[in-house]
């Protein structure tokens, strides 16, 4: 990771945005969290509002400088590098919560705001965005907008962007747009369908590569009376994933906020670091976790019904687990799958996919192959609960001074074994780029899109092949 | 792309190998600059980022990826990388908050060291070691002064029971301090020496500033003439640097040490008004890396003098340093009004904002006074204006 040096030409920066040109500054642009490899621009520019963003668009437009736009770095799909060079958006100086509208149940911020920030906010107010990420204090909104990031799905919310009203996103011609029902004048953010088709689907996921995410309107929900975790423990991922399925198609899932389930090797990693007197023999091969959130009354009718559902399937309760690790993530308000060690003990590659819950039992057969044939580097999976299907994620952890060319070629080889297991990308950037060029038709479509929305071909070059 | 050590021409490399693990493990999860997380009592981390530069190479992360890329052989703007790592101030927080453990505190000192070594520390950082040598303090006040702090008190120079070394600031801008701090040892029963015009800095700064072969001729200094067996530092600073001069021939406290373990021990009995509402201003010394951290039992001592404070610890362990510490004061004055004036905006509700550290003390001094809030006080100061002394047990 030695290029400290970038050539190319400078813009403009406009008139209250910080520029950066110094080596040591653009250091620190080069790459996400993934094991990408990193790029090198040439100029990083900080602005504070959305008319420096037309400005700098407008310029790069003109000198056909690619611009690729960064929030907190925090995604590992490669989306931030500038594998292009050229100039590095960074939207971190677009930090202010501009509206909190508890009537209408809307926020809305700018893209910079940190997960963790927002929630110091509202939590007060006795609100909430819904789906909080264990990267929360340091990601921010627009890059979990722009990248369809964080896959923490939710049961309840589904994707992140499901809870979008709307957005502000600036063209690559410098045309400010506004989405859902904000695009008429005055009327602001409460409705995001209803003016024809849905324009902020083009940008959410988008990965900066349509326009630049600008503002964001999220609903608001209150917070629940009481908030309580549960774990099953099941035989093997096959009864855990008919679990999953009647729990999808039935009334419980209301009441459950987030679910995760994690695979035989992570149990018996947490519960022998945590108890190591178990023998870890007798663990289950699967377990389940569900947070439940809701009135009291609620909420235990709620894991009631769960428990039996569980029974039903060959599972139980598994307390255990619960007690070292989920009712943890709740004391911290996180709520992420796996967190199997994603910063816990170094860099790790990661591929997120989405796939049906029958698919799980393949999902986890994919693991396991990785682990077989790369048993050098520390693999760990799981999957997050949505309210149909799964997210998904494979962990590659690796040590960068070794293993860098490895994991690479890990994570291609795991790509190619999960869309053969029925799974697709979740959140694409650069990592899943070869993938969404094989959907011929759908990704011809974005290439018509990008060729009329962002002629020039400078926004986040390589993200989604595009 | 080579994740190699660069050839060793100028020692460069292997003088930052001892970090290949950090280099390596970081998942550029940018705790290190500027998290915020409520329910850990998170909101921010470094203060440089906060209230200087936004911008994630003035930060932990920044240092340990310029680390990386000198270690691999890259070309480094000597000049702009010692414009980024002197504007630190050394608190910690930075690894504190790692959730891997990794040492981006630490790898900025390195970073100093190596700075001050090939002679590319900023211009404030060659002043500061010219007041050294000319004044032996970093204000560049004249040494002749160093003593008038301790004017008209009356001092063991015999038989003494411990040797006081109040440091650079509680000699000077924080001297009242200094003052209460040995009434206060001595309502205690101790007999207090002091050095008089022997007195001088124990080289802190000088450590925090990178200029290790300076500081390391300072602490021998003080070691010379040692005939106590006890030390209390007035400055938190100056701890770590009389530990290692004594080399275990003494035992030595900061101030807030000897009080906890004096009020613990019931050497010392005090009373203050239960209804007195003080600001427990909690500092960085405590999370500082590696050698250069002290214990910090404000709220304990506090506590043991009966006084709830009017803000909870919730977020004490996370709460950014006020600027007085490191080279920050030196290198960058006006983000250091800043940060005084953010940590200041808080205790509103308060008569009087505790400070434990001595340096803290005297910078925050001059912001309360700049913004008209509570007075602040070092713990010596409360207990000389607000508290009953019982008879030493």
């Amino acid at each position: 990771m030695s290029e400290t040096s970038a050539i190319g030409p400078l813009l403009r920066a406009p008139d209250g945005a910080l520029s950066l040109d110094a080596p040591l500054d653009l250091l620190v642009y080069q790459r996400d969290c993934s094991a990408l490899r990193p790029g090198c621009a040439t100029q990083a520019v900080r602005p504070t509002d959305s008319a420096q963003i037309a400005a700098l668009l407008r310029e790069a437009s003109a000198a056909r400088v690619p611009v690729y736009v960064r929030g907190g770095g925090t995604m590992y799909a490669g989306g931030v590098n500038p594998q292009a060079g050229g100039v590095v958006l960074d939207l971190g100086g677009l930090d202010r919560i501009l509206e909190i509208d508890a009537e209408r149940g809307v926020v809305v911020v700018e893209p910079g705001v940190r997960f963790g920030a927002l929630a110091q906010v509202l939590a007060p107010l006795g609100l909430t965005i819904g789906i909080i990420p264990s990267t929360a204090p340091t990601a921010t909104i627009g890059g979990a907008a722009s990248a369809h990031a964080l896959g923490t799905g939710s049961a309840r919310f589904q994707s992140f962007a499901d809870q979008v009203v709307g957005l502000e996103v600036v063209l690559a011609d410098g045309t400010v747009l506004r989405t859902g029902s904000a695009a008429a004048q005055d009327a602001g953010f409460f409705h995001r369908y209803g003016i024809g088709p849905d324009l902020s689907g083009l940008f959410l996921g988008g990965d900066a590569t349509l326009g630049v995410i600008t503002k964001i309107a999220l609903w608001l929900h209150p917070l629940p009376a009481l908030r309580r975790t549960e774990c099953y423990g099941f035989a093997d991922p096959r009864a855990a994933a008919a679990f999953i399925g009647e729990l999808q198609r039935g009334e419980v899932l209301e009441r459950v906020w987030y679910g995760s389930g994690y695979e035989a090797a992570s149990i018996r990693a947490r519960v022998g670091a945590a108890q190591p007197e178990i023998d870890l023999a007798g663990l289950p091969g699967f377990c389940i976790g569900l947070d439940f959130g809701g009135e009291p009354d609620e909420v235990a009718r709620a894991q009631s019904r769960a428990l039996e559902i569980a029974r039903r399937h060959g599972g139980d309760a598994f307390p255990m687990f619960n007690a070292i690790y989920f009712d943890r993530l709740r004391g911290d308000q996180i709520y992420w799958y796996s967190f199997a060690g994603y910063f816990a003990r170094s860099r790790c590659g990661i591929l997120m996919a989405s796939l049906p819950t029958t698919r799980m039992p393949a999902f986890l057969a994919v693991l396991d192959d990785c682990r077989a044939q790369r048993p050098a580097l520390t693999w760990g999976g799981a999957v997050v609960l949505c309210r149909r299907g799964l997210h998904g994620g494979l962990m590659a952890f690796y040590d960068e001074a070794t293993q860098w060319d490895e994991v690479t070629e890990a994570l291609q080889t795991c790509a190619a074994a999960l869309r053969a297991a029925g799974c697709i990308p979740y959140k694409s950037g650069k990592l899943w780029a070869a993938e969404v060029r094989r959907m011929t038709p759908y990704h011809a479509t974005l290439r018509r899109l990008k060729a009329a929305l962002d002629p020039a071909g400078i926004l986040s070059p390589g993200n989604l092949g595009l | 792309m080579s994740t190699a050590a660069a050839p060793d021409a100028d020692g460069v490399p292997a003088r930052l190998a001892a970090y290949a693990r950090d280099y390596y493990h970081c998942a550029d999860c940018s705790y290190c600059v500027d998290a915020v997380w409520a329910e850990r009592g998170l909101d921010g981390v470094c203060p440089t980022i906060a209230h200087h530069r936004p911008v994630a190479s003035w930060s932990g992360r920044g240092y340990l990826l310029a680390a990386r890329a000198w270690f691999e052989g890259a070309a480094i703007d000597e000049d702009a990388l010692a414009e980024r790592v002197f504007a630190c101030s050394g608190c910690g927080h930075c690894e504190a908050v790692c959730p891997i453990g990794l040492r981006p505190a630490q790898i900025g000192a390195s970073l100093r060291e190596l700075l001050v070594e090939r002679s590319h520390a900023p211009a404030p950082i060659a002043d500061l070691r010219t007041a050294m040598r000319t004044h032996g303090n970093p204000y560049a006040l004249p040494a002749a002064s160093r003593g008038d702090w301790a004017r008209d008190l009356v001092f063991a120079q015999d038989e003494a029971s411990l040797l006081y070394a109040p440091g650079c600031a509680a000699a000077w801008p924080a001297r009242e301090e200094a003052r209460a701090q040995v009434r206060v040892m001595q309502a205690a029963g101790e007999r207090v020496a002091w050095r008089g015009a022997a007195d001088r800095c124990c080289g802190a700064p000088l450590r925090e500033a990178g200029c290790t072969e300076d500081a390391q001729q300072a602490e021998a200094r003080l070691a010379r003439d040692l005939a106590q067996t006890r030390v209390v530092t007035g400055g938190y600073e100056c701890a770590p640097g009389w530990r290692r001069a004594a080399q275990g021939r003494a035992q030595v406290q900061t101030f807030g040490e000897w009080l906890h373990e004096a009020l613990c021990t019931r050497r010392l009995q005090v009373e203050i008004d239960p209804g007195l509402r003080v600001h427990a201003f909690d500092g960085c010394a405590g999370r500082r890396p590696g050698e250069a951290r002290v214990a910090d039992p404000l709220r304990e001592i506090l506590a043991l003098c009966g006084v709830e404070p009017v803000n909870d610890a919730r977020g004490a362990a996370h709460a950014l340093c006020c600027g007085a510490a490191g080279t920050l004061p030196a290198v960058v004055p006006d983000a250091v009004k800043r940060m005084a004036a953010a940590r200041l905006a808080a205790p509103s509700a308060a008569e009087a904002i505790v400070v434990a550290d001595a340096r803290c003390r005297a910078h925050l001094g001059e912001a309360a006074r700049a913004r008209s809030s509570a007075p602040v006080l070092g713990l010596a100061e409360l207990l000389t204006a607000h508290a009953r002394f019982g008879a030493p047990a």
